[in-house]
C-alpha cells in the first residue's frame, strides 16, 4: 500500500531531466530500503553504505533508461542486489547464481526440531542478544536464499516482484523462501528452547 | 504425527507458505486448519513459523540509514539535503 504512495510521489520525468528536487525526493524515500539490502546481504556497515551509494549513483546515471514498465521500487532493487553479488563475488572471487539449486526436495525442508516457543514474552523475543542471532543467522542463509528472503520478508515485496528484481521464476522464488524461512524457523527453535521455563514444556 | 485428515504432514508443509501468505483457496485453508487443529507438531511448526517471520520483519524494517552515511550519500550525488 505504502509502496503505491511513494511509487507515485515520484515525478519520473522531473528524473528524467534531472530534476534535483526529484532526486532528493527518490533518495529520501528509498534510501533505508536500500541501505537494509546492502546490509542484509552483505552483512557489514561500510558495504552497505557501498551499496547504497553505487545504487543511486547508476539509478541517477541511467534513469533514461528506466521504461516504466515495472515500479521504481523493482527497479531500484534490482540494481541494488547486483552490486551486492558484486561484491560478493569481489570479495569471494567465484560466481555466484540466483537461479540454481531449486529443485524441490521435501525431506531438505522437514522440521527437525519441534518445541513451542511462542509462549516466551515480546520483549525476550526480540531483545538486543536475539537481534544479534537473527543478523548471525540471517548471513548463515546461502546468498540465493537470503537475497529471496529479504525482499520478500522483510521488504515486502510480492512473489512476482522478487521473481522481476532477482530474474529468477515465481516457483523458485517460493521454493527458496521456504527453505530460508524453515532454516530460520530451525535455527530461532535452537535458540529459543533452552530459555523456555521448564513447566511450560 | 497425525493422518485422520486428507492431507498428511508432509502435504500441510508443501503448502505451509502458501497458507501463512493467504495465496491458497479457502477449500484447501480450510482442510490445513482441519488437520492443523488435531496435529500438535504442524500447529507448533506453523506458529512457530509464523513468530519466525515477524522477528526477523520487526528487526530487519527498523534499519534505516544513518545520518552520518545519509551526510556522505548526499554529497557524493551532488545533492543538497533541501532538494536544491
Amino acid at each position: 500500500m505504502s509502496e503505491t504512495i511513494l511509487y507515485e510521489a515520484i515525478d519520473l520525468e522531473a528524473l528524467r531531466h534531472k530534476d534535483k528536487h526529484a532526486f532528493v525526493r527518490l533518495v529520501d524515500q528509498y534510501s533505508d530500503r536500500i541501505y537494509r539490502v546492502g546490509l542484509k546481504m552483505l552483512g557489514t556497515e561500510q558495504d552497505a553504505e557501498d551499496v547504497l551509494q553505487e545504487t543511486f549513483i547508476k539509478a541517477l546515471n541511467n534513469i533514461e533508461k528506466f521504461e516504466g514498465r515495472s515500479k521504481l521500487s523493482t527497479w531500484l532493487y534490482r540494481i541494488a542486489v547486483n552490486e551486492s553479488l558484486m561484491l560478493i563475488r569481489k570479495r569471494k572471487d567465484t560466481h555466484i547464481s540466483l537461479d540454481t539449486d531449486v529443485e524441490t526436495d521435501q525431506n531438505d525442508l522437514l522440521p527437525r526440531q519441534i518445541t513451542d516457543w511462542c509462549c516466551l514474552p515480546e520483549k525476550e523475543l526480540v531483545n538486543s542478544e536475539t537481534r544479534q542471532h537473527i543478523r548471525t543467522a540471517i548471513d548463515e542463509l546461502s546468498i540465493a536464499n537470503r537475497a529471496v528472503f529479504l525482499l520478500r520478508d522483510v521488504e515486502g515485496l510480492s512473489t512476482k516482484e522478487t521473481a522481476e528484481v532477482l530474474d529468477i521464476s515465481k516457483s523458485a522464488v517460493k521454493v527458496r523462501l521456504m527453505r530460508a524461512r524453515m532454516q530460520l524457523r530451525e535455527d530461532l527453535t535452537g535458540f529459543f528452547a533452552p530459555r523456555i521455563p521448564k513447566e511450560q514444556l | 504425527m497425525n493422518h485422520a485428515h486428507h492431507l498428511n504432514c508432509k502435504d500441510i508443509l508443501a503448502n505451509m507458505n502458501d497458507y501463512i501468505d493467504g495465496e491458497l483457496e479457502q477449500s484447501v485453508c480450510e482442510e490445513i486448519e482441519a488437520h492443523v487443529m488435531d496435529c500438535p507438531n504442524c500447529t507448533i511448526v506453523l506458529s512457530t513459523l509464523k513468530k519466525t517471520i515477524h522477528i526477523y520483519q520487526v528487526d530487519g524494517q527498523e534499519t534505516q540509514v544513518p545520518d552520518d552515511v545519509r551526510q556522505r550519500l548526499f554529497k557524493n550525488l551532488n545533492l543538497d539535503q533541501t532538494g536544491k
